[in-house]
Order: C-alpha cells, then structure tokens, then sequence
C-alpha cells in the first residue's frame, strides 16, 4: 500500500508541482542565485561578474535595516497572539448567542471586501490627534490626548497604531476560520460537558481548543509568516513616509521593496533578494519553532 | 429539594441572560470598530472635494448634500476630440476583466488544492512532510521579488507583446502563476485531516478507490472551507493591481483596481479625487458583498455528520 | 543515441553563449555608432551642456547661424505604428488626443497609439522591464532620473542627429492636410527652448539629447495679500518694498532676511492664528521639502550631487545650511506637511495657520480660498503669488557675504536659484528608422510655439519655447475664449499694474461684475440697523443685497443697497424666489420706485410695526423664503446679486440676520480673469526663469545610489531635522548612510 501510494500522491500533487515549478520555485532559486550575483544588472542580464558576499553586508551596514528588523519583530510578535486571542473570544461569543449570529458574521466579513485605501483613511481620520475618535474616547477617560499618526507621534504611539490597524485587517479570516471550525466540533462533547457540570472555561480549554487545534496551529503559522511580511498595513496607514517621520516604521518587506522599485540599476536588486533571503531565514526559524512546540498540542 | 433546585435554576438563568447581554455587547463593540471603515468608504465617495477637505472632517453627510455625481460620472463618455463617445472610465471592461480571470483562477486553484490536499492529508508517501515543508517555506519570501522572473518567463512564453498582446495572452499571464496557492492547500489539508481515519478504512474495505473517496466523502464533508477558499481566492483578483499593471500592454485588458488605481490622480498635482475613487471603490465591492451573501449559510455551516455514526 | 544528446546539449550551449555575448556586444555597439555622428554637431548648443550652474540670461531667438544645403528626400508613405506611453488621466489625455489626431492628419500612414500607465513608478517599471525583454514603447514621459537609467543600457535613441539633420522631406500623400507645405525639415531650432529645460536634456553621457523638454514647472510663493496689506507700515519700517495694497516685487525676490525679518511681525507668540492682529501660526509653508533641501544647497553653493554621480553633501557648508534651516524651523517661519501629516500645505494656507506657501506652479487653484468653508478664518483672503525667496540679491550673486540666523553667523558665496522640475519626452533606439523619425516629428508638433503655449495654458504647465510668449496666434481656451500667450502673460501685469484695484480699469461693455464680500450674522429676529448700510467699498456700478433677515416668525426682509453713486432706478430689476431646491424661479417679482445712492431699499413681508415703518415694498410671494430657498438680484437676464446656492435644499441661513461685511469688492467675472492666477504664476516662472537650476540625474553606481533616491533622502532629512528626529548632523549623517554605502 506504501510504494502505490508514491506514485499516486505525486500525480495527485503534479499540476500543482508543475506551476509552482515554473512560478514560484525557479524565481525563488533565482532570487536566492542573485542575492549573491556581484553587480547584477537585469537590464542587460549580466550577470557574468561573478558572486559575492558583499549585497549582505551592505543590507547588514544599512541602519535601516536594523529599524525594520525591530519594527517587524514588535509588530509580529505582538499583534498575532493578540489577534488569535481576539478571534477566538469572537468566535466563541458567536457560538454561544442564541439569535443574530448571522448578522454579526456577515459584519465581521465586512475588511475584507473594504478597499484598502479606504481603511487607510478610516484609520487617519480615527487616530487623528485632534478629532479622532480614539482620543475622544480616552478624554472621555481622562487621558490627554496622544498624537498617533501626526508629526509629532512617539514610535510607542505609532506601534500602538499599527498594531490595532494590523490586528483590525486580520481579523475576518480568522473569525471565518474559527467559526466555520466551531461548528465542526460534535456536539456530544458539549453536551457530555455539560452533565459535569464542567464551567465556560474548562469547556473552552479542554475541549474547543484542542478540538480546534489543528486550525488554530494553521492561522498561527500562517499568520506569522505573514506578519513577518507586514508591508501594506504600513502604507496604508502612514503613506510612502512610511511612518510619522520618515521610515519610523519601516519593516522588513518596505525595505525589500526599496530597492526592488530600483532594481534598474546594477547591484539593486541584489540587495532586495539578500534582504529577503534574511528575512526567510527569520521566518524558517519560528515557524519550525512553532512547529515543534506545538506538536504536542495538536490534535487531529 | 425542589425549592434547591428552583433557587438554582433561577440564578442559572440570570447568568445566562448576564453572559449573553455582555456577548452582545462585546460583539456589537467590535462589529462597530470593523464597520467604521466601510462607513467611511461610503461617506467619503458621497462627498464634493471641497468638503474632504474639511478640518475636522465631516462625520455625516445629509442627503441632500450628497454629491452623487461621483458616482454617475464613472460612467461618463469623452465629450469632445478622437475619442468622443468612449467611455472616461472603461468601467465595465475593467470589471468584466477582473471577472473573467478570477473566475478562472479560482478554478484552477480549486483542482490544485483539492488534489494537493488529499495528497497531503490523506497518502503516504516518501518527502510528504519535507515537500509540505518547502512549500509553507515559499510562503515567507515577498511576493514582489517573483515579478521580475515571472515577467521575464511569460515573455519568453510569448504572452507579453508590447503592440500586439491579445486577450488569452494576458488571460494566461495573469492566471497562471496564481493558480496555486500553499495558504488554501495548508487550510484544506487541516480540514481534511481532521476526518476520521476509519471513514477512510471503512470506505477501502468496500472497494472505494482513492479518488471517489475524495469526491464522494471527503469534499462534501470539507464543502464549508472549499466555499470559503472559493470566495477569498475569486476576491484576490479584485486587489491585485502590481501584476496585472506590469502584464497588461492595453488599457482594454486591464483589472478593476489597477485600471482605477491613477485614474483620479491628477499628476501635475499629484492629488487625487477621493470622493471618485471611493465611489468606484463602492461600486467595486458590490459584486464581492453579493458573492458573499450568496455563500454565506455554506461557509457558516458546520461540517456534516450525516455520514458519522457509531 | 548518446552522441546525438551530447551534440544537442552542445548545439544548444554554443547558442546560448553566442546569445550572450551576442547581447553585449550589440549594446556597445550602437553606442559607437552614436559616437560617431556626434562629431558632426554644432557648437551653439554643446556649450549649454556643459555647466551645471547654468546661469544663464534669456536670450531672445535668433536665426541659425548655418544654413547647409539640405539633402531632399520623398517623406516615407510605409504604414507605421508608434507607440507613445504617457501618465495622464482621461481629462489631460484629451488635448494630447486632439494634438495626436492632428498630427494623424498631417501624415496619414502614420497612426499614434498613446496608452497611459496610470503613474510615473508604474510607467518606469515596465519599462524598465521592457528594455531587458527588447520591448519598449517608441516613446515616452519621463524624469530625468528615469531617462538617466535607460541610457545605462543603451536603450534611449539620442536626437543630436535629428536635431542637426539637414535632411528635407517632401510631402507625398495629397490627403495630408500639410501637403500644401510641400515638405518638411527634420531639423529643430533648438535655440528657441528655455535654455535651463535644455541643459537638462542634455546632461547625460556624451552630451547628447537623450529627451526634449516637454511638461515643465517650477516653484512659486504663494502669498496671503489681505495679512500683508494690514502690515504694510511695519514692513516698511523693516526696509522691505511694499505697496499699499500689499503687493511685493515680482521681479526682484525677497530674501530669506526678508523673510526672518517678516517673520518678527507675522508670525503670532503662540502657534495658532490671530485672525484679529492678522497673524499666522507659520509664516512659510514649503510643499516639497526634496526641493527645498536641493535649492538650499544650490543657493548656498553646498555641493550636493554631480553629473558622475558623486553625492558630495557630506561638507561643512551643507551642515551650516542644516542649521540655518532648523532655526527658520525654531521660529515657525519655515514649515513643513508633515507638521500635520500632510502631503501638501496648501490646506493650511487656505484656513490662514500659514500666510505664504512654495509649492508647484501646477497646482495653483489650490491655493484660492473659496470663502465658503467655515474654516477659512481669514475667509476669502487676497492672494498674489511671488518668486521663491533666494539667499542672496541680484546684485551679492556669486560674491562672499555673511548670513545670519539669529544665532550664528555664516559666511557663505551664495547663488540666485529657483527649480526646474517637469517630465521630458524621448525615443526608444529599439524602433525602426521610419518609426524614429515620425515620433521625433511627433515631437516636434508638440512642441511647436502654439502647442506648447496650448499645453502650458491648459495644464499649467511651462512653455518650452522662447517664441511662445510672443506668439501672435490666439490659442483657444474654451469655446468662447481665446487668447494670444502674450495677452495671457498680461492679463497678471494688468492686473499688478492695477495694485489689484480692477475697477480703475476700463470696463469693457462683455464685462459682468459681481460681489465679493461675506456675511456677518446678528442674533436671530434682529432688526438692528434696518434702512441703513455703512459700508467701506470700491466702486459699484449695480445695487448688492446688504441684509437678509428670516425671523422665527413670520417677518422676512431683504434690504437692498446702491453705491453705484446715484440715483438707481429699480424697474429695470427683478427679484426671484427658487424655493426648496428649484432651479428655476418659484416667485419672481418686479422692483419698483428709486433709491438714492448710499441709500437702502427694503423689501419687507411683515405686520411689525417697526419693519413697515422702514419699508420702501411689501411683498408675500417673494419674501416668502424660509432659510432653505434662494433669492437672485436680475438686472434683465444678468445675475447680479444672489444669496444661497441654486438647486441646495439644505437650510442655510434658516431663523437669522445677515448683514453683509467687508471691503466690497466689484469683481469682473468674464472669463479673462478666470486666468489671473495661472497668468500670475506663468509670470512668475518667467522672472524665475534666468535662474533655474535643473538637478543632475544620474543612475545609482555600486557604491552609492541615484539621483531620485538622493532627492527623496534630502526630503526625509529636512523631515528628520523638522519632526526632530535627529540633529541637523545626525540627520545629515542618516542620510548618507543611506545613499553612499561600501
């Protein structure tokens, strides 16, 4: 049944093999390739000058890219937990009210379809330092009121603004995840919690979660991956400034990016790829982290 | 004992009237932090540009102050020169268009992550964990460092024609390399995981051969996250505006949000008419929030238990 | 079956090193061919080339000088197809549609197919893309910095050859609608463009023309008139040329003592606006801190980029600059957007937090206010647009002098510059011979006197010709008005010769005149002041409303007032009601009687006692608004006074008193003076015009990068400098380590 199954599996995985083969592994080997190409000049594909170690250290000596690595980091590793923790709580609290259950899933459905720019300005206006609706309610409070977004803004200020805007974007897929898996669970365990007499919380730990684990593993690696790659809520937010003041919240991909957009001149491109290769070498090594860790806890 | 279990009782409900009004409040809290940027969407493409320009902005627009000619001036014709009576905005090419293509790779990802995803879930096989692994590995490199490559692979494949690029050219350059996806193939492989393995023995020991099991078993019970992929992967084609700009040679073949993208921008200025661009983008996600209502009791429905007894 | 693999992989080897090496050489090659004809150029234009501090007086145009014989050929009648990329939206796309259809017309086996890529990035990426593919458009837009990485590789066709071509084309096709010309030269006479747009142009490599000049712009100082003339005795006392009416020289810039100095009585103690003492919280916006960096550096001859490439703002002068700026910064003369997060300050300008802005002469109706937002809180404030300010004067250029910033002295050898910014236009070296040659005669129809002026006027663009501003063709505007470029420039001279007083001009019998001023509002049912005006005012030649009252009651009065210095006879009046959103009259109503001048005429709906005994005409079909409905002033068919806006049905002035307020000011509304700001700004960029400096652009090396990436570092350093991010010499410091690196 083992060797039958070999060939089997690879038809079954080929038409997928053959476009990622042609779209997605050979631009990447390329991409590795040229991250060590020494004046790589795509214009005129040359490429004969040999390779070099040299596209790293300049992405490593450029303080910029220290800035993103921090920036990325904060961003990632604050606003995933935060928003899985969030998403959960959402999706049980759908589960559990008896009437309108449609009506709010349809509502937390709505980033999703909303134009990006759009959220963007949404997100100025709510954060302004004067009208904004975020400092109204934190007067309402007694709290002075905190310059977010404006020339002014601490790094502390814009995170903040950052993360809720990052946390806000990811939300509808993973309530759509976890409320489509919710409804997966059978409800014999529910109901033989129930005749223990079992509270909310135990409930909530021992049996949705496990029961969801196999879905929560998947929004968590694939969340921080993403996460890592954190470009467009940036832009969205504070324009091609990339931050209150200048590059304040660069992260690693807007860095890429950078000198991807210049990659007419010889050597540009070069320093994208190595400063990506960086960057999926750090995410390759938490996502086997959280692979390992979590192997223990997921149940299929 | 019977007033015990009274008392009980009562306090019981009282809680769970308590729990379910602040549920209810707690939802409604977030469901109004996720509507404000859809009111603003709207509010925004209702407004002339002098009042966007307010400082502070205006919150609510009355009826009558709303400036629905942004909405019918999408739909303008060229009044004067060459191009009298072309559209201004080749509003319904660029939607047509963008129709088209996601139909198309939606599909195309459907097959591929199907067939993928049993192959993951389901078989055994020799490299299984270590392919699954490259593959969530090319999910952490920036998709933008791709474009020159691919854009080089669809020339040479003759798709990209600066004079003379018909439609199918741009369909197949704008499909094909987006007709996999390693985030709906890790979603369904999850999904698919977690169907019982003595359903899968229970159907060999009938004689079912792999494949109907995956069409007859394993994509109705999965059918809740196939819809789900089906509808996000259809709306992507709405948002992508990089690749579709760099393929497409000829204003008639190109997508809705990059056909849309500068078409207010005055670039002398380098202003944009947001009031315009919010109303197109309005107009833009009607099809998407339609699809959505469509399809919205398949995605919330759980899995099915029909075929799980004992 | 071995031998035939090895055979193939070897075949296929050889051929694609062949290829490769293939690639190389032909790129070089047609360089030396370029070379070669080279040789054969002029000297007049290859002396321009050559300076980067170009300063350059107009020279007026005169003939070329050498007349070779021309060699005649038969203009080729082949079927040719070019491909022209721009960026321009579908409205500026139609008049380069009408210019492309002309053009058609006049080479009929020609067809141009003009696609716009939505924005410049979008534009340079593919083609960039292109070129490493070998497929380009024929021609397109671009930056001197885009243009400046095509020509690494080769790809852009250099014009000299054109340019100097003595080759004379007949006409062939009877359907042309030149044919009557009989032929046409390739050559251009160069010496007609703006000699800074050429410079530019020819920056590059050899000192070729890689691109021509075709969309230009530059800076201009916008400025708040109305603050200026309340100042106009302090300003005085501080030494500075001031009118009467506020107007500074458009000629002669102001310094940036000036503008320190200015800056002592303009600008208010705390960081908000005085509407009273007419003070602003920031004297100076400036839009585009890229520019403000790069023209600092110019004016202070700091060394900032080179055509090879060198970035050379790592000097001692540069931090001196830095420092002098960041003291403006201190006093709030100088600010940037991103004060308020902002890309543009024209915002501000219009509400009065800022009293001057430098922005793009492109974006000119920016800067009107409109005297409808509440916002505006010196209203519909004058405005009059001035050169940028410089460092030193006409008469200290290019010698050693000592500035000041309050603080520190600095001793520095300062230069006049102003910027020259604006897309140029340029041919693929990829095209055939005969697409070639009509996209370069493409661009010459383009830039020909009349369609550069054409463009200029339109999109407030440049011209790029010395002969557009003596152009005696009338261009056509709009359907109903044309205009010489040179009546165009006077309608501004007219204007400022005036000191803003039109009505002294003669008025001209197609003129129509309205109102400027606004409305105060008294408290709700005031009768205050009923039956008489007391009002500051300029001449009048028609009656104005002078006070609206709809009360919670039912009494409704309008007054009207004659300053027109005699007696007015109403009859020849009317008055008419467009209630709840109409758009024509609901009542109309005929005036009667006289009203002397500095007299009122009330027209009343009431049974109060007080307002009968004040009223000249009782009347219950007009007076029957109720503060959601229009009323017009017609004189025959001809608006001259109204108050509230035709077809609105929102309530606007619903339970209240309004009296009118301000110097009234009569404004002739034909359309010759819907150009007065953008004939203001074409004067500027004239007087500017000896001074423009055009940045180097170059491609990025190994060790440093290129000229956009410079220009947008210098942005973010003064942003850095502003925002307080860094010192002047950390953010100097940040800023190299971000375009020089290894």
């Amino acid at each position: 049944m083992e060797t039958k199954n070999n060939l089997k599996a690879w038809i079954y995985l080929a038409p997928m093999l053959i476009l990622m083969a042609v779209f997605t592994f050979y631009p990447l080997i390329n991409a590795f390739m040229i991250s060590f190409y020494k004046d790589y000049q795509p214009l005129l594909n040359l490429r004969s000058a040999g390779l070099t170690l040299r596209n790293y250290l300049i992405v490593f000596n450029n303080q910029l890219f220290w800035k993103s690595v921090l920036n990325t980091f904060v961003l990632a590793f604050i606003s995933v937990p935060v928003s899985i923790i969030v998403s959960l709580f959402i999706s049980v609290s759908l589960k559990s009210i008896p009437k309108l259950k449609g009506f709010f899933q349809t509502i937390f459905f709505l980033p999703y379809v909303t134009n990006a720019i759009a959220v963007g300005m949404a997100f100025a206006v709510l954060f302004h330092v004067n009208y904004g609706l975020v400092n109204v309610v934190l007067s309402l409070f007694g709290i002075d009121k905190i310059d977010w977004i404006g020339g002014t803004a601490s790094w502390w200020a814009q995170m903040g603004a950052l993360m809720v805007f990052t946390i806000w974007n990811s939300l509808a897929f993973k309530i759509l995840v976890f409320t489509s898996g919710l409804e997966n669970i059978d409800k014999q365990y529910y109901d033989a919690a129930r005749i223990d007499a079992a509270s909310k919380w135990t409930i909530f730990k021992r049996i949705t979660v496990p029961l969801l684990s196999p879905l929560i593993l998947y929004i968590s690696i694939t969340s921080l991956i993403g996460a890592l790659k954190a470009y467009n809520s940036v832009v969205g937010l504070f324009g091609e400034r990339l931050g209150a003041q200048p590059y304040s919240m660069i992260t690693i991909v807007a860095f890429v990016y950078k000198y991807r957009a210049d990659f007419a001149f010889t050597g540009f491109y070069s320093y994208a790829a190595a400063a990506s290769i960086i960057l999926f070498i750090i995410t390759l090594i938490f996502s086997i982290l959280q692979t390992v860790v979590s192997r223990k806890r997921v149940h299929y | 004992m019977a007033e015990v279990f009274v008392k009980n009782e009562k306090v019981y409900k009282a809680k769970k009237i308590a729990f379910n009004i602040a549920t209810y409040v707690f939802l409604a809290a977030i469901a109004i932090a996720v509507l404000i940027p859809f009111y603003w969407m709207l509010l925004t493409s209702l407004k002339t540009e002098e009042l966007m320009l307010r400082i502070p902005p205006i919150l609510f627009l009355k009826p009558e102050d709303w400036e629905i000619s942004n909405y019918y001036k999408l739909f303008e014709v060229v009044q004067s020169g060459p191009r009298r009576g072309e559209p201004l905005f080749p509003f319904f090419d660029y939607m047509r268009n963008t129709i088209i293509v996601s139909l198309v790779t939606t599909a195309g990802t459907l097959i591929t992550t199907v067939l993928s995803a049993f192959a993951f879930a389901r078989l055994n096989f020799k490299g299984r964990d270590i392919m699954f692994a490259v593959l969530i590995g090319t999910m952490m490199i920036p998709g933008e460092i791709f474009v020159l490559t691919n854009f080089l692979t669809i020339n040479s494949l003759g798709w990209y024609d600066i004079m003379d690029q018909t439609f199918m050219d741009v369909l197949f350059a704008m499909t094909l390399p987006f007709m996999t996806s390693v985030f709906y193939i890790f979603y369904l492989r999850q999904t698919f995981k977690q169907i019982p393995n003595e359903l899968y023995y229970a159907a060999k020991v009938d004689g079912t051969t792999d494949f109907q099991y995956l069409l007859k078993i394993m994509i109705p019970v999965a059918l809740p996250t196939i819809v789900t992929i089906t509808i996000l992967n259809s709306m992507g084609a709405w948002n992508a505006y990089i690749w579709p700009a760099i393929i497409t040679t000829k204003d008639e073949f190109r997508l809705v949000s990059n056909g849309l993208r500068g078409a207010f921008t005055d670039t002398s200025t380098g202003r944009t008419d947001f009031g315009q661009q919010m109303a197109s983008a309005t107009l833009v996600t009607l099809p998407l929030l339609i699809l959505f209502f469509t399809f919205r009791k398949q995605i919330m429905r759980g899995v099915s238990r029909s075929g799980i007894k004992g | 079956m071995k031998k035939i693999v090895v055979l193939l992989v070897m075949f296929f080897l050889t051929f694609v090193v062949v290829g490769c090496v293939g690639v190389v050489t032909t790129t070089t090659t047609t360089q030396a061919t370029t070379t070669t004809t080279a040789s054969t150029q002029s000297t007049t234009t290859q002396s321009q080339g050559t300076t980067v501090s170009g300063q350059t007086t107009l020279p007026t145009t005169t003939q070329p000088t050498t007349t070779t014989a021309k060699v005649v050929m038969d203009l080729p009648d082949d079927e040719v197809e070019i491909l022209f990329w721009h960026i321009y939206g579908q409205e500026k796309s139609a008049l380069l549609d009408e210019l492309i259809a002309d053009f058609e017309a006049m080479y009929p086996n020609v067809t141009i197919v003009s696609t716009s890529q939505s924005d410049y990035d979008t534009l340079r990426e593919k083609i960039n893309l292109g070129i490493s593919v070998g497929q380009v458009p024929t021609m397109a837009l671009g930056y001197p910095d885009h243009f400046a990485a095509y020509i690494t590789t080769g790809a852009v066709q250099p014009l000299d050859t054109y340019i100097n071509s003595n080759v004379r084309y007949e006409l062939t096709d009877p359907t042309s609608t030149i044919f009557d010309q009989g032929y046409v030269d390739v050559a251009l006479d160069i010496e007609d463009y703006l000699p800074g747009y050429l410079a530019e142009n020819n920056q590059y490599i050899g000192g070729f023309y890689y691109s021509l000049p075709y969309s230009k712009s530059t800076e201009t100082m916008a400025v708040n008139r109305t603050v200026l003339k309340a100042h106009v005795d302090d300003i005085r006392a501080l030494g500075i040329t001031i009118s009467d009416e506020g107007f500074f020289s458009h000629e002669t810039p102001l310094t940036f003592e000036d503008i320190q100095k200015l800056s002592t009585i303009l600008v208010n103690e705390t960081d908000s606006t005085d509407v009273a003492n007419y003070q602003c919280a920031y004297l100076i916006n400036y839009d585009s801190p890229g520019n403000m960096f790069i023209n600092m550096s110019r004016q202070w001859n700091a060394g900032y980029t080179n055509i090879q490439g060198e970035i050379l703002i790592n000097n001692q002068i540069t931090k001196n600059m830095l420092n002098y700026t960041k003291a403006m910064f201190d006093a709030r003369t100088l600010v940037l957007p991103v004060e308020w997060s902002e890309g543009y300050g024209s915002a501000y300008f219009m509400t009065g937090d800022v009293c001057m802005t430098i922005g793009s002469t492109a974006g000119v109706n920016y800067n009107i206010p409109t005297g409808t937002d509440d916002n505006e809180q010196f209203g519909k404030f004058e405005v009059d647009f001035l050169t940028v300010p410089q460092t030193v004067t006409q008469e200290t250029n290019n010698t050693a002098v000592t500035i000041s910033d309050g603080t520190n002295d600095y001793n520095i050898t300062g230069s006049l510059s102003a910027v020259q910014q604006g897309p140029n236009i340029g041919v693929f070296s990829n095209a055939s011979a005969n697409e070639k040659l009509f996209a370069w005669l493409f661009i010459k129809w383009l830039t020909t006197s009349e369609n550069t002026a054409r463009w200029a006027m339109d999109t407030g663009y440049l011209p790029v010709r010395l002969s557009s501003y003596s152009s005696t063709t009338p261009i056509e505007l709009t359907p109903t008005f044309s205009i010489t470029y040179d009546d165009f420039m006077g309608i501004a001279q007219t204007y400022w010769n005036e000191e803003g007083l039109i009505t002294k001009r003669d008025i001209s019998a197609s003129d129509s005149f309205r109102v400027s001023s606004q409305w105060i509002e008294l408290a709700a049912d005031s009768l205050t002041g009923l039956g008489s005006f007391n009002i500051e005012e300029g001449e009048m030649t028609e009656p104005i409303i002078s006070k609206y009252i709809e009360t919670t009651g039912t009494t409704k009065v309008l007054e009207i007032y004659n300053g027109t210095g005699a007696e007015l006879d109403l009859s020849a009046y009317t008055l008419g009601l467009y209630a709840d959103g109409s758009t024509t009259p609901t009542a109309t109503l005929t005036l009667s009687g006289t009203v002397a001048d500095g007299d009122v005429f009330v027209i009343y709906n009431s049974t109060d006692a007080a307002v009968i005994a004040e009223g000249d005409l009782e009347n219950a079909t007009v007076m029957a608004f109720d503060g959601n409905d229009v009323l017009v002033l017609k004189k025959g068919a001809a608006i001259v006074d109204s108050i509230g806006q035709i077809s609105k049905t929102a309530d606007f002035a619903k339970d209240v008193t309004l009296v009118r307020f301000g110097n009234l000011v009569w404004e002739p509304t034909n359309e010759y003076w819907d150009y007065l700001y953008k004939s203001m700004v074409a004067n500027i960029a004239k007087n500017q015009a000896d001074y423009y400096r055009y940045d180097p652009a170059f491609a990025a090396g190994s060790g440093s990068a290129g000229s956009a990436q410079v220009r947008v570092e210098a942005g973010y350093c003064l942003e850095n400098i502003y925002t307080a991010q860094y010192t002047p010499e950390g953010a100097l410091s940040f800023m190299l380590n971000q375009l020089v690196w290894g």
